[in-house]
């Protein structure tokens, strides 16, 4: 079974390669010139340029808004119906932004990386950027470290950290934050450790930590260089790596770990304790890289997806504390093809242990999603807004870029569909959507930038980037509200 | 309020036109494989060219990265104006496991089914069985590390196995 499995993805590899040969071949370049692309380029800068002055104009005459509060609810002890409209409790309603220019893009300083070259690993106040390249050095490519860098969130302000006395690539790199801190794997690891044509030459496995109190690093104990590695998950008390053994035909056969203490200073080792099928196939596909908490711990969530036929299919969620070694629990549902086909692979996670499955985007719109309560594996469905309905032609919402942005303020709450649902109290809420480009010629179209941070946009090319920083009123004076009761009958149109 | 025009150093006009030359059959099919639509290919690459225009004389590394990366998200951006894409044929049925077919009427079957995965998995499909890219490559166009770009590609291969009639969990 396991080599028909194998078999078959290799069949489907090689259809792929042959259907998109036949396919580009059909393909010419008729309507692509050059000269169109430069003349439209001229003109957007200019149609820009008006567009700055514009907005410094609205900020000018802006008037600030004295925020106000997301009223509070009675909160039930789990998901029930939704509240009606006679049970409402007299809070304020939450009704949109507050006025007009609720948020604003400001240049912010220049950020000296590349940032396809570094891997970031935030921290409490900032984020930190690892990198590496290739360089040839007396005619043998060799991994550099690249200098580490660290932005501070609260001022922008860019900085160089010092770096490790040793020279390590990134292509075996790994970094997590843990506070204000880092923590740097590098060295030769795994089969990804030799890039494409390259011959690299590296030392084994080696953990760094960086102290931001200090301001030094520091050479820890090293865990064991094994393959099959995926990246590094960064929880509460620590972070894991989690790699799989696979057979000659690439079967999964066994998962394993590597979990390292922030409290100890140390690694614990071994097969992970679970070793079900769904766990195995979501470790061989990398489908664990989200930390979840539930009741305030913090886990790996492994997933599984199975696909029906013909249509709908199942997804199994599995948690597993690596500080113990111990699955906390699995639980497996089947989906409708609604809900398969909608949610696109999304998954919601939030605060105290709820995922929903479903979209999460208005350009992918479903009226199901459903909801799992992993504190003791209960599952339903949720009824959310169709997209094509009178509610989204009030509120236009596009929740997602949010619950980055104030992760605290809606630490409690989903995205579905574009908007917010908050398990716990049974709210819907919409906020819009900024502006999506600052208003510069470099960074116009969006298209190409890098996202440092939610509140941090750069470009994405050569350093010094130029960076914008989006400043947002606070959430309680744009966000809106809208009732169950709403989406029920949004939906029956 | 109009800014002066930026204008590239000299000889970038000419290195941008060679490079574009070079590439733009490479970058339209690439477009039109993830876009399904020649129109909205052209238009992608259209912009994508527009929008790199500007910077050339500072851009490092392989354009042709940068430019994938902005013809993906231009797609992103054209395809949520639209609300939904272009609705590409549905297969109701599933392929038997074994079913006697030649290896070309299999390439149609399993590239039509790819055309309906999600977003992201398309391009990241495209990336790695058209153009032969790297998983850190494909990461760095999908902005996501080269982990993430693995399972992408891996989740991809998954469900085009179970809507073809493989093992489904």
């Amino acid at each position: 079974m396991a080599e028909d499995d194998a078999r078959r993805l290799a069949g489907i590899e090689e259809a792929l390669r042959r259907y998109y040969a036949v396919e580009a071949a059909t393909v010419e370049t008729d309507g692509l010139t050059v000269r169109r692309a430069m003349a439209t380029a001229r003109r957007r800068r200019r149609t820009v340029w008006a567009g700055i002055a514009a907005a410094l104009v609205l900020v000018v005459v802006g008037v600030a808004v004295a925020p106000r509060l997301l009223p509070d609810r009675p909160v039930p002890a789990t998901p029930g119906p939704a509240p009606s409209s006679a049970s409402a409790t007299p809070t304020p309603t939450l009704t949109g932004p507050a006025r007009e220019n609720w948020f604003a893009w400001r240049q912010a300083p220049d950020a000296p990386i590349d940032a396809s070259d570094y891997r970031r690993a935030a921290a409490a106040h900032g984020v930190y950027f690892v990198g590496g390249e290739v360089s040839e050095v007396t005619g043998k490519e060799q991994c550099r470290l690249l200098p580490v860098r660290y932005v501070d969130l609260a001022s922008d302000q860019w900085s160089e950290l010092p770096i490790p006395e040793v020279p390590r690539g990134w292509c075996a790199a790994d970094a997590v934050g843990h506070q204000d801190d880092l923590y740097l794997l590098v060295g030769k690891d795994v089969e990804d450790a030799v890039l494409a044509g390259a011959e690299v030459d590296l030392p084994t496995l080696q953990l760094w930590s960086y102290r931001a109190a200090s301001g030094a690093w520091e050479q820890l104990s090293s865990p064991a260089a094994k393959t099959g590695w995926g990246n590094v998950v960064g929880l509460a008390g620590g972070f894991v790596r989690i790699g799989v053994v696979s057979d000659d035909d690439g079967n999964p056969l066994s998962a394993e770990y590597s979990w390292f203490d922030y409290a100890t200073a140390t690694w614990h080792e071994g097969r992970v304790s679970d070793q079900s099928p769904a766990v195995l196939r979501a470790a061989d596909s990398f489908a664990y890289q989200d930390p979840i908490r539930v009741d305030g711990r913090s886990l790996v969530l492994f997933v599984d997806w199975t696909v029906g036929r013909p249509a709908g299919g199942a997804v199994t969620l599995t948690t597993w504390d690596p500080a113990t070694n111990q699955r906390v629990r699995q639980t497996s549902h089947e989906l409708s093809d609604e809900v398969m086909q909608n949610s696109q692979g999304n998954l919601e996670f939030a605060d105290p242990g709820f995922v929903l499955v479903g979209s999460d985007s208005p350009a992918n719109p479903s009226t199901k999603a459903m909801l799992v309560d992993l504190r003791d594996g209960t599952w339903s469905e949720l009824e959310v807004p169709d997209r094509d309905g009178p509610i989204s032609q009030r509120h236009p919402g596009a929740a997602a870029w949010a619950t980055a942005y104030f992760p605290d303020d809606l630490a409690g709450h989903l995205v579905a569909n574009g908007y917010l649902f908050n398990p716990v109290t049974q709210r819907w809420l919409w906020v819009p959507e900024p502006g999506a480009s600052p208003p510069d010629s470099e960074l116009e179209s969006g298209d190409a930038s890098v996202e440092i941070a939610p509140s941090l946009r750069c470009d994405w090319g050569h350093p010094p980037l130029p960076c914008w920083r989006l400043d947002v009123d606070p959430v309680e004076s744009i966000a809106g509200e809208f009732s169950a009761a709403e989406i029920a009958e949004n939906n029956r149109r | 309020m109009e800014a002066d025009v930026e204008v590239p150093v000299a000889g970038t006009d000419a290195d941008f036109e060679r490079f574009v030359a070079e590439n733009a059959v490479a970058l339209h099919r690439f477009a039109y494989l993830i876009a399904g639509d020649r129109e909205d290919a052209r238009d992608a690459v259209q912009d994508a060219l527009a929008g790199a225009y500007p910077r050339w004389s500072r851009m490092v590394g392989d354009p042709g990265a940068y430019l994938r990366r902005s013809i993906v998200n231009a797609h992103v951006s054209r395809w949520r104006r639209h609300r939904r894409e272009t609705p590409v044929a549905q297969v109701s049925e599933t392929v038997e496991p074994g079913a006697p077919a030649d290896r070309v009427l299999d390439a149609m079957v399993v590239g039509d089914l790819a055309r309906d995965l999600p977003y992201r998995q398309r391009v990241a499909l495209v990336l790695r069985y058209y153009e032969d890219r790297s998983f850190a490559e494909i990461g760095a166009v999908l902005g996501c590390s080269e982990g993430s770009a693995r399972s992408i590609v891996h989740r991809a291969l998954l469900d085009l196995r179970g809507r073809t009639g493989g093992r489904d969990g």
